[in-house]
């Protein structure tokens, strides 16, 4: 198994869209996903960063293994200090935007990862996405 | 009264007696299984194997209490035996003939001791009962091994199979062909799906056709992966053409309200080529007609 | 970061390139309306085979461009796009990119130039 190197990335100007994209989807080749995962796990980072950096004013982005009991994988840690999510549950349905532009970014990125938790309070919010990796026969 | 010899003892001293026949035990015991094992692997292969085991056994049985198979000098033989037995699960052994490697073992030793411990009865069982519970550990072994190992082998065919199931087959320029076998689930929808736009950008294909012919069921599940391949086919800028839907299919489709009319589909594969072929402007004649 | 809009007879022809800002990308759709009108253009083509990804943004932006060009009287084609871009956007969402799609320069070309002929033949019915 490819260890992953922690990635710390700072969320502050439109090319840090780029930039966090660009790391998670070598993280992607690193740890082996597949052409296609490597896009959704890239787009749902596109996604998320540039919400981050619109709604929330800019924050980090954490990009790291994620070993649990029986699955191998990925896990990036999207952080900002903005108003925080009112409503999680209305947050991801489609469509919903507290302002105009956006409203598909949060629900489209749910899906495609396999995980997408939010920890969200006025002032810091964290959304935490894995994708996994198939685990190989020996 | 001499102090009888211990099993460890009587292996050392008679090993390659034992050795023969428990091969002869091997080849007696399986009956059919035998001439099968003389197929997937040859007599010598056999013998170094079965010579290999008896070697590390010898070892292991030298310990005090040698029905522990967690003591240090079990290590050996019980590797040797994990690796034989997950050989033989990939050459494609039976549980039966993989397990009676080990089982019949018993048998062979059985012989020897009943004529050396024939003097006392207390010492026959006693050495009986122990090898008893450390063959049958061994078998357990054997058969874990087999099992695990057995798992290893289908994950890994049917990773290659949901490869293969998949072609992606060019039938005229601009025209491709993917033909679906077996049950679609959502694993496999994923790479079909992937095989499919993968096929299309490859060849350039305007037009897919996709032939559900060889999918044995068809539910709303399966009718949604669908819906999926070919709004994603459109996605890329190519048209896909359904076919192969059966006169059940096509009552549960519509009894599961699933709409599928946004999608040219046809029952027939002729008619679906025969469709794809015209969004190309191309079309099937006979010759006497064109000439 | 100018993205170049070339004219070939009444069609525009543009491609996005790989990672482009969002600041960027508004910049390519007034751009790209401006030479709409500047032109008198009757399609336009945009090829994203450049691109690695298409996410909400990038289609809205795509989307609306081509119902901004609609208005202006240009038909939009899109080509080249890479095929696990279409897995992604049919899994965020069937309604994300509801744009004309081609597979590459040729067929799109084929398709604006039909659509061109036939809004012309409805033009010259209207005529007589």
């Amino acid at each position: 198994m490819t260890e992953l190197k922690n990635t710390q990335l700072a969320i502050s100007s439109q090319t840090d869209v780029i930039v966090c994209r660009q790391k998670a989807r070598e993280a992607a080749v690193t740890m082996g996903f597949g052409l296609a995962d490597q896009t959704r796990l890239a787009t749902a980072v596109s996604e998320l960063v540039r919400n981050a950096l619109r709604h929330g004013g800019g924050g980090n982005c954490l990009i790291r293994d994620l070993e649990e009991k029986v699955q191998y994988g990925i896990e990036i840690l999207i952080e900002d200090d903005g108003p925080g999510i009112a409503d999680i549950d209305q947050a991801l349905e489609d469509g919903y935007s507290t302002d105009k532009s956006l409203g598909l970014g949060l629900p489209a990125a749910k899906r495609l990862v396999h995980v997408l938790h939010i920890d969200s309070q006025p002032g810091r919010t964290c959304i935490s996405i894995k994708m996994y990796l198939q685990k190989k026969a020996a | 009264m001499t102090k009888l010899m211990t099993v460890a003892e009587l292996m050392k001293e008679k090993q390659a007696e034992i050795l023969e026949v428990w091969l002869e035990v091997i080849d007696s015991e399986t009956g059919a299984g035998a001439r099968r094992t003389d197929l997937l692997m040859s007599k010598a292969e056999l013998r170094t194997e079965a010579k290999g085991l008896a070697d590390a056994l010898t070892l292991a049985f030298a310990a005090e209490d040698y029905t522990d198979l967690a003591a240090p000098q079990f290590q050996p033989a019980v590797l040797l035996l994990r690796e034989i037995s997950a050989s033989r699960a990939r050459q494609g052994f039976n549980p039966t003939e993989t397990a009676s490697f080990v089982m019949s073992l018993k048998s062979a030793l059985l012989q020897f001791m009943q004529q050396e411990f024939k003097g006392d009865q207390q010492h026959l069982n006693n050495e009986m009962t122990k090898m008893n519970v450390i063959i049958d550990r061994l078998a357990m072994v054997t058969f874990e091994t087999y099992a695990i190992t057995r798992e290893e082998v289908i994950t890994e065919q049917s990773r290659s199979l949901l490869e293969m199931s998949t072609p992606v087959i060019k039938l005229w320029d601009g025209v491709v062909l993917m033909p679906l076998v077996g049950v679609i689930d959502t694993p496999r929808s994923q790479q079909i799906i992937a095989s499919l736009l993968k096929g299309i950008v490859d060849y350039q294909a305007q037009v897919a056709v996709l032939d559900v012919t060889g999918v044995p069921m068809m539910d709303t599940k399966v009718a949604q992966h669908l819906i999926s391949a070919v709004d994603a086919s459109r996605m890329l800028g190519a048209e896909v053409v359904l076919t192969g839907i059966s006169a059940d299919a096509a009552q549960t489709l519509v009894r599961l309200s699933v709409d599928l009319s946004g999608m040219r589909t046809s029952g027939l594969l002729k008619n679906g080529i025969k469709e794809a072929l015209s969004i190309i402007g191309m079309a099937i004649t006979s010759k006497d007609r064109a000439s | 970061m100018k993205i170049a809009i070339m004219k070939l007879g009444g069609i525009l022809i543009t491609a996005l390139p790989l990672d482009l800002i969002d600041e960027d990308a508004m910049e390519f759709q007034g751009d790209l309306l401006n030479e709409i009108n500047a032109h008198d253009a009757k399609g336009v083509i945009i090829d994203i085979s450049a691109l690695d990804l298409v996410d909400s943004f990038m289609a809205r932006i795509i989307n609306d461009s081509a119902t901004m060009a609609g208005l202006l009287g240009a038909e939009v084609v899109v080509c080249g796009m890479q095929p696990q871009i279409g897995t992604t956007l049919i899994e965020m969402g069937r309604e994300l990119l509801g744009v004309e799609t081609a597979l590459n320069l040729d067929l799109a070309m084929a398709r604006i130039l039909a659509k061109v002929k036939a809004e012309d033949m409805e033009q010259a019915d209207d005529g007589t």
